[in-house]
């Protein structure tokens, strides 16, 4: 006999070969089961719902440690904090615009002073005397040339010059500052005998901003055509250096004052356009005017926000070097989980036993009853969207200069709704499940949310000269609720993060 | 003030509310982690911890289902991670008895709640959780497995040899008590 043969022998025999059962072995299954279950039934009656008695001071204690620690997130949630720091954040975007154009208008003011100035001192040196001490005589012959513009105030981050029209061929004037020592440097150069002068006008820490140092005039005199009127032009240069150690105000206790115009005019004047999308994290919050809290509960329990996502493209423009003002347009859509379980089916189901003891004095039969109710529940799933057309308006702080690599910018602004349409279900007040279309039933939800606050802030990395790429983490709080025709108003938040392109409209480019 | 109205209170962290809230289920959990813990000084460390989460992670309640039982499962996630860093042994203990005696139900019916507490705290450790997990919470052993990392049948076996010993405990307090 082979071993499959053999194996085959005893597969045949004993497969669905059926031992003899020891007698009573039910009944003992089923004694230990019912013992089991009684003995586990009782502790669990017993024990689940006592109460056991509470240390007096547990309270204090339990206050005293939630206060020690950490809060963590905590603010996530807290939408009066959210809106706070939302309203600050442009308040003070605000105020930095505000701050930077004041100094704007003095800068202009105090151009147009040199400017005119500086017309009349080189007339007269024009009149009564050369430029140059080897006796190489220029003249300027016309007033109108020799005007400085305002438009001609050339700056960079790292050197500024303040040059004459190209039509003054003999002589070019100008005011240099030196950014890194911060030194004011005038000099006057003549081209034919390339020869020139400078003459520091202004040291940082010695803080003279109205007088000439001793070597100064020295240097000054030793240029036998320049006279008293020239002077005058100095003292305006001294107040144009004036512009870069401003009085106190907010940017420079904030250390972020403006070092120096840029080389695209006096102010930075870019133009972006900026292409965003955002998987969002939404949250809802609801309120009822009269309506009962069991239903408010079992509608909140009925839906789950299940995120959304947020696309867009905003114009933004440079206010000055760092504030940044942006408007556009985007699509956000909210997404919500409508999941409502109603007890659709309940069935009983009595089971007895009966048991019967042989006894020599009589047989007794015991009837063991169990009662199983089953509960079916019927589920009804269903997936809700809030679809929003909206206007973005912000301001934004960008930190670092316009040619670095990378930047850090906060900003903050409002979102205006401009319509809103819904899909979905959700329930009424006499739990039944209705529709809220926007198109269905003409207007379940107002088809405009009104208001929204955001803040945010975005990481920029520069690519190249004309594009920037950028990571926002932001979050935005609902304003204005959503009522609904039935009663109750809700409130939608968000947070996610942005991740976009900002390309560069204008052809100038920063030095 | 209704249950929800409790609930949105400790959401924006009310202390008002907390207090109610505190009131009305401590003495519910202080059962809860007195039959996980060792001793009474445990017991209270795991109930200060266990509110504490509760008031933190409240706002992460979604109002499904009931509020106790998302509290509970807290505290009782509380006790595990207290006992579990004393690092928990699901050994087997040796049985001295080869058949647990029968116990008449009126036996254990005269049983108070704090007698009976005393009994559970008597079980050795993995006993007792498997124990209260599976009889008192209402977790299945796969479930229990998941919590304590071990096996489903550990589970089952733990559950076994618990419920012998205190019928045994309880024996022996019948036969004190005869």
């Amino acid at each position: 006999m082979d071993e499959k043969v053999f194996d085959n022998f005893f597969r045949s025999k004993l497969e669905n070969y059926s031992s003899p059962v020891p007698d009573g072995l039910w009944k003992k299954i089923t004694h230990t089961l019912m013992d089991e279950k009684v003995f586990d039934d009782f502790i669990s009656t017993k024990l689940e719902n006592y109460a056991s008695p509470v240390p007096d001071n547990m309270w204090e204690k339990i206050v005293r440690d939630k206060d020690q620690r950490p809060k963590g997130f905590w603010w996530i949630n807290n939408y009066g904090f959210l809106t706070a720091i939302a309203i600050i954040i442009i308040i003070a975007g605000s105020l930095f615009y505000v701050t930077n154009q004041k100094e704007n208008n003095l800068k202009n003011k105090i151009s147009s002073t040199i400017s005119s100035t500086s017309n009349q001192s080189i007339n007269k040196q024009n009149k009564n005397s050369d430029f140059n001490n080897n006796n190489s005589t220029e003249e300027i012959n016309n007033t109108n040339q020799s005007t400085i513009t305002n438009t001609e105030i050339n700056a960079a981050p790292t050197s500024v010059t303040l040059s004459r029209k190209k039509d003054v061929n003999n002589i070019s004037s100008g005011f240099m500052i030196n950014h890194r020592n911060n030194n004011l440097l005038s000099f006057l150069q003549n081209k034919n005998s390339k020869k020139s002068v400078i003459i520091p006008l202004m040291n940082e820490s010695e803080n003279q901003s109205t007088q000439l140092s001793e070597n100064d005039l020295q240097n000054f005199s030793s240029q036998k055509n320049v006279n008293g009127e020239l002077m005058t032009l100095n003292k305006n240069i001294y107040s144009l250096n004036n512009l870069h150690n401003p009085p106190l105000n907010l940017k420079n206790i904030l250390g972020l004052g403006n070092d120096c115009p840029s080389a695209n005019g006096d102010q930075r004047n870019d133009w972006y356009l900026q292409v965003y999308a955002s998987p969002d994290y939404t949250r809802k919050s609801l309120s009822g005017n009269g309506l009962s809290n069991v239903y408010l509960q079992k509608k909140d329990s009925a839906e789950k926000m299940s995120g959304g996502f947020t696309i867009g493209a905003k114009i933004s423009k440079n206010v000055g070097d760092h504030v940044m003002l942006n408007a556009g347009i985007q699509y956000s859509q909210l997404n919500e989980k409508f999941n409502l379980s109603t007890v659709n089916e309940t069935r009983t189901t009595i089971v007895i036993v009966s048991r019967t003891v042989v006894r020599s004095q009589g047989d007794t039969t015991f009837n063991d009853t169990t009662t199983v109710t089953q509960i079916g529940y019927a589920v009804r799933k269903n997936l809700n969207s809030y679809k929003n057309i909206e206007i973005p308006i912000g301001i934004g702080y960008e930190f670092g200069e316009a040619k670095d690599k990378w930047k850090l910018a906060v900003n903050g602004g409002i979102i205006i709704n401009v319509t809103s349409w819904y899909n979905g279900e959700t329930l009424d007040t006499s739990y039944k499940v209705v529709s809220v279309d926007s198109k269905g039933n003409g207007g379940f939800y107002k088809r405009s949310t009104g208001l929204s606050a955001y803040g945010s802030i975005s990481l920029i990395r520069n690519i190249n000269d004309k594009l920037d790429v950028f990571a926002e983490p932001y979050f935005r709080v609902g304003l204005s609720p959503i009522s609904s025709t039935i009663g109750y108003s809700q409130k939608f938040n968000a947070a996610g993060l942005i991740i976009g392109v900002r390309m560069k409209l204008n052809k100038k480019q920063h030095l | 003030m209704t249950e929800f109205e409790l609930i949105k209170g400790c959401i924006k962290q009310n202390t008002n509310s907390q207090r109610m809230l505190f009131e009305q289920y401590a003495g519910k959990f202080m059962t809860v982690c007195n039959r996980y813990a060792n001793d009474v000084m445990e017991a209270e460390d795991m109930l200060q911890e266990g509110f504490i989460r509760i008031f933190n992670n409240i706002h992460q309640f979604k109002f499904e289902g009931s509020f106790e039982g998302w509290m509970r499962r807290i505290v009782v996630n509380v006790c595990l991670k207290q006992l579990q860093k004393k690092k928990l042994q699901f050994s087997e203990i040796k049985e001295n008895h080869a058949e647990t005696p029968a116990i008449q139900a009126y036996a254990f019916n005269h049983l108070g709640e704090e007698e009976l507490l005393k009994l559970i705290n008597q079980l050795p450790d993995g006993y007792r959780i498997v124990f209260n997990l599976n009889v008192i919470e209402g977790y299945s052993h796969e479930e229990i497995a998941k919590l304590l990392s071990i096996q489903a049948s550990t589970s089952r076996s733990q559950l076994v040899k618990a419920r012998k010993m205190l019928q045994q405990q309880i024996f022996q307090l019948q036969k004190i008590a005869v």
